[in-house]
């Protein structure tokens, strides 16, 4: 119970000393943030929760043999780790379907959604999927961008940092991203209330 | 004086990288504006809806990393 108001620094250091839970309540924080980054770059779930695994096995070795500094922020440092060996895995191998799992949705309709009934969940499931798809269809410098705002919690003077361009040229990036998003979701809007309420 | 909001400063509010006179600068701007307090809105939605994407691994994962973890536990 207290262990979970710990921060990741305080956790990591009760890990390298032998505490497993302080492990677990690590992943259980991040888990989520690194399987949608990996997934965004790889598209494929199945291949994803393998690279997942990958990740936190690297990340619990390195861990281990001391090759964590403890400086920065932990997310950021899983991330970047998750993010490379995405990157790397898809070009070893460009076969990867899209997802099979997540079909692109037939169904949509708002980003609203007041009532929890199984058919807005539906719809919400089907909105979430559509929009990794649409994600993963942006260009490379700007779905970068969002996988680290977003999922390795990076301030945007830290991405532009990582990526070595200005602040500037990263929140333009940031807002042709959520331009071209809506400009997406909208569109899909328009085909969904074309086929469910013909005129 | 006016101020010029750029686009790179509504990012910025959006994603709270300024100080907090500055977010009630903006705050109060928006009210002013209703192009600009548009904008935010629909960016915002947009930013929520991001939040909101993220995917839960399966247990086999969590449970493959965990058994990892305890794996090299025991040889340590």
């Amino acid at each position: 119970m207290i262990m979970n108001k710990l921060s990741d620094a305080e956790l990591v250091t009760l890990y390298v000393k032998g505490n497993e839970e302080a492990f677990s309540i690590l992943l259980k924080r991040h888990k989520s943030k690194v399987l949608t980054t990996i997934y965004l770059i790889v598209k494929d779930r199945d291949h994803a929760e393998d690279l997942l695994q990958d990740t936190f096995f690297k990340v619990i070795r390195k861990l281990k043999a001391g090759e964590y500094n403890n400086e920065g922020k932990f997310i950021q440092w899983i991330s970047r780790i998750a993010r490379n060996m995405a990157i790397d895995s898809f070009r070893k191998d460009k076969r990867y379907p899209q997802s099979d799992i997540e079909e692109v949705p037939t169904v949509y309709n708002s980003m609203n959604f007041s009532e929890e009934s199984i058919e807005s969940l539906k719809i919400k499931e089907d909105t979430h999927a559509l929009l990794r798809k649409t994600i993963q269809a942006l260009p490379d410098v700007q779905r970068e961008v969002v996988m680290m705002r977003h999922y390795a919690d990076m301030s945007f003077q830290e991405i532009a940092e990582e990526t070595g361009v200005s602040i500037n040229t990263a929140l333009g990036r940031m807002r042709y991203a959520l331009i071209n998003l809506r400009k997406q979701l909208q569109k899909e809007q328009i085909a969904y209330d074309q086929n469910y309420y013909p005129e | 004086m006016i101020k010029t909001t750029t686009p790179n400063d509504i990012l910025l509010q959006l994603y709270h990288e300024t100080d907090e006179a500055s977010q009630k600068d903006f705050q109060l701007e928006c009210l002013l504006n209703s192009g600009l307090a548009e904008e935010v809105d629909s960016l915002n939605e947009i930013k929520h809806a991001l939040d909101a994407i993220s995917i839960k691994p399966k247990i086999s994962s969590i449970d493959a990393i965990m058994r990892y973890s305890a794996s090299l536990m025991n040889k340590s």
